[in-house]
């Protein structure tokens, strides 16, 4: 007879076996909800096609951007879902560094995340350009036009920067995939989905000495994955702060772009647990230690973005510097006012709400908060870009810029794109981590004489809890 | 089966071929033939342009034009060096000409309405030359009327015999033609104009716009001064120095004092309006002072616009203070007569070779009815224009860049006229028309059995030119000029009796009659600088320039000024509904300090009914509003002599309403000093400390020099200085090179936009349409900026004084040393060159738009779609340059295929270009030569030499992109208003508002 013993964690968990059953209950047969979401996604997308199809055929001109605002809501869109990208290689590989043992249980979730938000933000390069069908000029490509592209352009950093961060994310996604698929082999009955496992588990059977390469290769992946979670949106920060336009040339830009990048992140990641925390019942899961943990989180970007903010408007004030100042003067009271007013109260003002525990603990409130401070992002990179460019150096071009329909359609599919994949992974990859939840949960014991162990084991880690939650951890 | 194909592998063979032939056939859109000439004609060498010396027609002043043609297609027309009345340049619409030459809604060919039929009918030029005789023979006798304009030329016999020949009789009808041509103030000390645009529309704009640059720009120190007198001050009035404001009337007493030497301020309260009295005493008393100390002084006028009730009073005062009676007004009573005969059936064939009578006449004087009377109403107009649709007979002539003809603009000047290329439709000269019509009618008009109008015209020409050589000589160089221009400053103050200072002494005593509402506004309608009285409203360049002074394009506005704008409650944008007791026109208000309180200003130009689909409906025609009142002793239409009420329209929300009025730019600096102005005593001061440098050669950066940090560093930036920089590496440039710059002189820029239009044709810029303009996606690679202040408050340009200093700038690309938009373009499309250009590939350009986010000077525009230029427009089409298609970036190149052509030509003369050999398009075409370009690395060159001045300025300088673009700056009489630039005020936003 086995001695019941809980993890610290995730004290409604009985056993592997539970962590098993649930991981592939996100696989089986889905609900009408789900249908309706992933229909509704898909019809997003195929907005989206149309909408580029428009772009393509008619020209650029049938979205709202005009000299000289050339960019508006698509790169706006870009920086974004690029930003989103964050938390989840910071969730999985930085806090995999660091052995934080908060982090199994959301990872996979925050790492989905990721490769969908990235995947979402490598289509809008291409949708902007004017000339798409020419998008592979902008890659190094030997070619008989024996011409390099340029180097020194920052549009081209992005390039590398962005399909970088795509590769080694998705490597580092599916890497850690694999026990789970070959998991996810074993346990499905269906014989197709069966083969398309066999494959993608590379052949997986679990000993040790896979499980010995399995892990130094993780833990190099990480360390590969972790400069950049800083480099992706520096470089991105950089299309920006090169340039000599005011209100983007500043050298603040990619530290600034990095904490706003964390902070939607991890918004985008609390949006979306909770709805599959409630729709899947994955409450042994994501527990209240974890909304806590990434609820602080959340608070220390958005103060440092909340600095940020401060710090532009104290150096456009200080330097002196004319066209900076009357930019964000602009900003606050332009024709976007409200856009300027937006970005500050939902990405610096409302995340200080998760100053309060009851607030934290609140899944509905921190849903709210969490989908508050992405909206406020958007605008945060529209504000930067819009505004700055419509208000520059030379006043015969102050010209303003409205959105389309188009872009807005496009805008709307960026989501469902990334909906569509986000959904489709619930359904057919494991979105729990099956072989590192097992990690932190106590291991089954056989022998009563392992109980005093045991409960060192655990005291050890309520040490790490934080303040209150013992009290919910010894109910 | 045999040998052979079997039927099955045909099959598969003809499927493969069909579906290879539909797949290569998908790869091309437009397949199109070239056929190479068979017999080469022998002038014509592909790729290399033919020049025809021409005259312009668009307008009286007659400027001499070298037309380019192409593989026999007219592409571009530009001023004729050897013309004394262009001198090479040429105005706006002069340029916009070719694209009346292939206006697509030109009528194709003529037809001709017949009974019972409701649609007109195509027919030959030989079968409607003998309905037009038929018709002409069945006319009673006396009842052929030949409406037409003023010739100046050959057609003037032709036309005359013509209806001697058909027993009819022709009456006059040219609008705004009556001007003198023949002035040359180029020496003048002081002007001063009642009324007359002369930089626009009056007399001979090109010819004068370089005489004012002469007399008024600065130069040597010297600068002559300018004076307006009028309700309203148009482009022309905004170079003036000093405005005195009057209402509609209140020119002539201005005139008619200072002609009788009177006190000019005891006039300042029968002038003008109630407020600013103080103000107009003081410019009075300046006008007066200035009079009295100049030497060489003229006085212009009347304008249009000032031909108000007193009109005769004001010609006589002018003729007075010049000492030299003008040209008589246009008379107008011949056309009323014949009006009236039309009403009572007198006029059976009615020939109309004038400019569109039906849209140009007052509606008050009722030709449109009368000419419904006419049975048989012949239209010769070239454009679906409003009289020519109601003609009967359609018989369109060819554009003058098609047909022959000659023009002689001033006394001792004529002009020919000379077919650049075959007509593009089905079109006849009028002249071969009426020739073929008389020899129909038995009263041949001249010898020969196949003889027609050109032989007419060399006939008359014989004595010009006797021999084949000389008739040649005359094609080539464009004509005969003889006599200099009247030198009118010089001519000593000598009143002719009946125009004497005694009949205009004694200013009448009470105010001038006038139309409509007593508490009305008084309405001025004055030609637009784009449209003329109307007649090149239908050029796409035209309607998309904006207006010089407004920056409206494509629509009309009330021009009113803000107190009483503020009075009626009315705003910038909102609609109004202007009515007169002779009709009602809508239009949007524009608020412009530039009109005196209590009037509203209408430009003419627009309101058609028809002129093709992009003039059809837009805009308001003022003409409607006006009563057809006459001065009693010329003739003159009275244009100035009405009052309007004003009625804001319904239905017009204020939110909405600044929409409907799209004004391109800003009217105030916000600080940024772009535009700068230095007070010619200022300038002076500086001219005795020493010679000027180049903006640049004295610069100072901070360079970022390893453990000590931040070091300043003596650099020059100038043009004229090396590449690369020391301490930068750029591996493009080219020590030793020259390099390409152009110095802009905004003391000579008047803000006329020829070089706009220029730039259109010669760069194949696409028009973008009302819609797509007013989301800010011109496409002009030059645009004239306009500034009424230097500040930031919106409020500044509103102010009464703010038409007082108003800066045109022309904005083009700088072609920086370091630009900007050449590090971030990712596809090495925005590149230098080693001649010191900023180059765009168009092949190469993906269309990210960094390179124009990254522009401070917002110089790049972006092709947002494919731009169609409709058939035939297509055929102006510059071959030199590449047309773009969508997705792709574009900006000014400084002509880099004329830079190349004029090094090619040189390098096959073994030689280098000399300076002055490359001029850009708008260089080429600048009446008031405001461009100087040229390679700066050499110290001779004209553009350093027009570098090195005191007035040298870079815009943006600080951001340190090292521009070759300098401007000088303005020049003005006092030390700048409204501040000027210096010091640098640098308000915060925080403290400016907005």
């Amino acid at each position: 007879m086995s001695t019941v013993t809980r993890s610290a964690f995730h004290p409604e968990v009985e056993s592997y076996e539970q962590v098993n059953r649930d991981a592939m209950r996100l696989l089986s047969r889905p609900g009408k909800g789900y249908l309706a979401l992933l229909s509704m996604s898909i019809l997003l997308v195929g907005g989206m096609v149309v909408a580029e199809l428009h772009n393509i055929v008619y020209g650029l001109g049938v979205s709202g951007i005009t000299n000289p605002v050339g960019w508006g809501t698509y790169i706006t869109t870009f920086v974004f879902w690029v930003g989103i990208g964050h938390a989840g290689t910071l969730i999985s590989a930085i806090l995999f560094l660091f052995r934080a043992p908060w982090r199994q249980a959301i990872y996979r979730f925050a790492e989905a995340m990721t490769v969908f938000a990235v995947l979402t933000a490598a289509l809008f390069p291409l949708i902007h350009i004017g000339r798409p069908w020419f998008f592979y000029w902008l890659l190094p490509l030997p070619s008989q036009r024996a011409i390099w592209p340029n180097f020194r352009s920052p549009l081209l950093w992005d390039v590398f920067a962005v399909t970088t961060y795509l590769t080694v994310s998705t490597v580092f996604f599916y890497i850690g995939l694999i026990p789970d698929i070959a998991a996810a082999r074993d346990s499905s009955r269906d014989p197709m989905r069966r083969r398309v496992y066999t494959v993608l588990a590379l052949g997986w059977r679990g000993t040790d000495r896979e499980w010995r390469h399995f892990t130094r290769a993780y833990l190099f992946l990480a360390a590969l994955a972790t400069p950049l979670v800083l480099s992706v949106h520096s470089v991105v920060s950089w299309d920006f702060a090169v340039s000599i336009v005011p209100g983007w040339h500043t050298t603040i830009f990619a530290p600034y772009f990095v904490a706003g990048a964390i902070l939607s992140g991890v918004a985008m990641v609390v949006t979306l647990m909770v709805p599959v925390h409630r729709i899947f019942r994955l409450g042994a899961y994501f527990t209240p230690v974890h909304y806590d943990r990434l609820a602080k989180l959340l608070l220390l970007t958005s103060i440092i973005v909340g600095y940020a903010y401060a710090m532009e408007y104290f150096m456009a004030w200080y330097s002196g510097e004319l066209y900076e100042r009357d930019v964000f003067w602009d900003r606050l009271t332009g024709q976007y006012w409200w856009a300027g007013w937006s970005m500050v109260t939902f990405n610096a003002i409302v995340p200080h709400l998760l100053w309060f525990k009851r607030i934290r603990q609140n899944l509905n409130a921190f849903f709210i908060i969490s989908v508050i401070v992405n909206i406020g992002m958007w605008y945060e990179r529209f504000v930067i870009i819009v505004p700055s460019l419509a208000h520059s150096f030379e006043p015969w071009k102050f010209v303003n810029y409205h959105m389309t329909l188009v872009e807005a359609t496009v805008l709307m599919g960026s989501f469902g794109w990334f909906f569509m994949w986000f959904l489709l992974f619930l359904r057919f990859l494991p979105g729990l981590s099956i072989a590192e939840i097992k990690e932190v949960l106590p291991p089954p014991v056989k022998h009563a004489g392992h109980a005093d162990h045991v409960h060192e084991e655990r005291e050890m880690l309520r040490e790490t809890l934080p303040t209150g939650y013992k009290e919910w951890e010894s109910r | 089966m045999s040998d052979g194909m079997e039927r099955r592998t045909f099959l598969k063979v003809l499927g493969a071929t069909g579906a290879g032939a539909a797949t290569v056939g998908c790869t091309t859109r437009h397949v199109e033939r070239l056929t190479p000439y068979v017999l080469a004609p022998e002038d014509v060498v592909p790729g290399v342009p033919t020049w025809y010396a021409s005259t312009c027609r668009e307008c009286p002043a007659g400027c001499g034009i070298h037309v380019e043609t192409h593989e026999g297609r007219v592409t571009k027309v530009e001023g004729n060096p050897e013309h004394p009345v262009s001198r090479g340049n040429l105005c706006a619409r002069g340029q916009a000409s070719v694209q009346g030459l292939y206006h697509p809604d030109r009528h194709p060919g003529p037809r001709v309405l017949e009974f019972g039929i409701p649609e007109p009918r195509g027919v030959s030029w030989m079968q409607a030359e003998r309905i037009l005789a038929q018709a002409i023979e069945r006319a009673p006798t006396g009842s052929v009327v030949f409406l037409s304009g003023q010739y100046r030329g050959t057609m003037d016999g032709l036309v005359d015999s013509f209806v001697s020949a058909v027993d009819g009789r022709r009456v006059v009808y040219a609008p705004l033609e009556d001007t003198p041509r023949d002035l040359d103030f180029s020496a003048a000390d002081l002007l001063v104009s009642f009324g007359a645009d002369f930089l626009e529309t009056w007399g001979s704009p090109v010819d004068y716009a370089w005489q004012f640059k002469e007399m008024h720009a600065y130069r040597e120190g010297r600068r002559g001064r300018f004076a307006w007198v009028g309700p309203h001050r148009p482009l022309t009035g905004l170079s003036a120095d000093l405005w005195i404001q009057t209402l509609p009337g209140g020119e002539a007493l201005v005139a008619g004092a200072l002609a009788a030497g009177g006190d000019l301020q005891a006039l300042a309260e029968r002038t003008g309006p109630a407020e600013g009295l103080e103000e107009r005493r003081a410019a009075l008393r300046e006008l007066q002072r200035w009079w009295g100390e100049s030497g060489a002084r003229v006085a212009l006028g009347p304008g249009t616009a000032a031909a108000g009730p007193a009109a005769g009073e004001l010609r006589s005062a002018v003729a007075a203070l010049n000492g030299r009676a003008a040209p008589p007004p246009a008379d107008l009573r011949p056309v009323q007569q014949l009006i009236r005969e039309m009403n009572a059936g007198q006029v059976g064939v009615l020939l109309i070779d004038a400019h569109d009578p039906v849209y140009s006449l007052p509606s008050a004087l009722g030709f449109e009815e009368a000419l419904q009377r006419v049975p048989v109403r012949v239209s010769f107009s070239p454009y679906p224009d409003d009289t020519s649709r109601h003609a009967t007979h359609v018989l369109p002539q060819s554009h003058f860049l098609e047909r022959w003809d000659d023009y002689s603009p001033r006394v001792g000047v004529s002009s020919l006229v000379q077919p650049a290329m075959r007509p593009v439709f089905n079109t006849r000269a009028v002249g071969d028309v009426l020739i073929g019509v008389a020899r129909l009618l038995g009263s041949p008009l001249l010898e020969g059995e196949g003889a027609g109008w050109l032989d007419y015209l060399r006939a008359t020409w014989s004595g010009a030119a006797p021999t084949d050589e000389a008739w040649r000589e005359a094609l080539r160089s464009g004509g005969a000029a003889g006599a200099a221009p009247v030198g009118l400053a010089t001519v000593a103050p000598e009143p002719e009796p009946e125009t004497g200072a005694a009949a205009v002494a004694a200013p009448r005593a009470e105010q001038p009659a006038f139309d409509g509402p007593e508490d009305g506004l008084h309405l001025v309608v004055y030609p637009s600088h784009r449209f003329f009285d109307g007649r090149t409203a239908n050029r796409p360049w035209l309607l998309e320039l904006p207006d010089p002074v407004t920056k409206v394009s494509w629509t009309s506005f009330a021009e009113m000024h803000p107190a009483t704008a503020e009075r009626l409650g009315v705003g910038q944008g909102d609609e109004v509904e202007l009515t007169s007791p002779h009709g009602a026109v809508r239009a949007r208000v524009y608020l412009y300090p530039g009109v005196v309180r209590g009037a509203v200003a209408v430009q003419m130009g627009l309101g058609h009914r028809d002129l093709g689909r992009w003039t059809a409906g837009v805009g308001a025609n003022p003409m409607h509003l006006l009563g057809g009142r006459l001065d009693p002793g010329t003739g003159e239409l009275i244009t100035a002599g009405t009052r309007v009420s004003v009625r804001r329209t319904d239905g017009v929300r204020r939110r909405v309403a600044p929409k409907g009025l799209f004004e391109s730019g800003v009217r105030i600096q916000h600080d940024r000093r772009i535009a700068q102005a230095v007070g010619v005593e200022q300038l002076e001061r500086l001219e005795r400390q020493g010679p000027g440098t180049i903006p640049g050669e004295m610069n100072r950066v901070y360079e970022l020099k390893g453990a000590g940090g931040f070091v300043p560093e003596s650099l020059r930036t100038d043009p004229a200085a090396s590449y690369p920089p020391p301490g930068t590496q750029y591996g493009e440039y080219v020590d030793g090179e020259k390099r390409w710059a152009m110095v802009v002189d905004l003391a000579r820029c008047t803000g006329c936009a020829a070089c706009v239009v220029a730039c259109n044709a010669e760069n194949n810029i696409p028009v973008v349409g009302p819609s797509e303009l007013r989301r800010g996606r011109e496409l002009s690679w030059l645009r004239i900026e306009r500034y009424f202040g230097v500040g930031r408050h919106p409020a500044e340009a509103l102010r009464d004084d703010a038409t007082d200093d108003v800066r045109f700038l022309p904005m083009l690309c700088q072609h920086c040393g370091q630009a900007p938009c050449e590090p971030v373009c990712p596809v090495y499309a925005a590149y230098h060159t080693p001649d010191g250009l900023n180059g765009q590939v168009y092949n190469r350009c993906v269309g990210t738009r960094y390179c124009a986010n990254n522009c401070p000077w917002k110089v790049r525009v972006f092709n947002w779609f494919t731009y169609e230029f409709a058939e035939p427009l297509n055929w102006q089409l510059n071959p030199d340059v590449t047309v773009r298609e969508k997705g792709v970036m574009e900006k000014c190149t400084f002509c880099v295929q004329r830079i190349h052509e004029a090094e090619r030509r040189a390098a096959s003369e073994l030689r280098e270009a000399r300076d002055g050999e490359v001029v850009p398009a708008c260089v080429q075409t600048c009446p008031s030569e405001v461009f100087a370009f040229g390679d700066i690395t050499d110290p001779e060159s004209a553009v350093a030499r027009a570098a090195r001045s005191h007035r040298g300025y870079r815009t943006f300088e600080e951001l340190n992109t090292h521009p070759a673009i300098v401007y000088l700056k303005k020049v003005t009489l006092h030390e700048p208003v409204n501040g000027g630039h210096e010091p640098a005020v640098a308000t915060t936003g925080a403290e400016g508002g907005h």
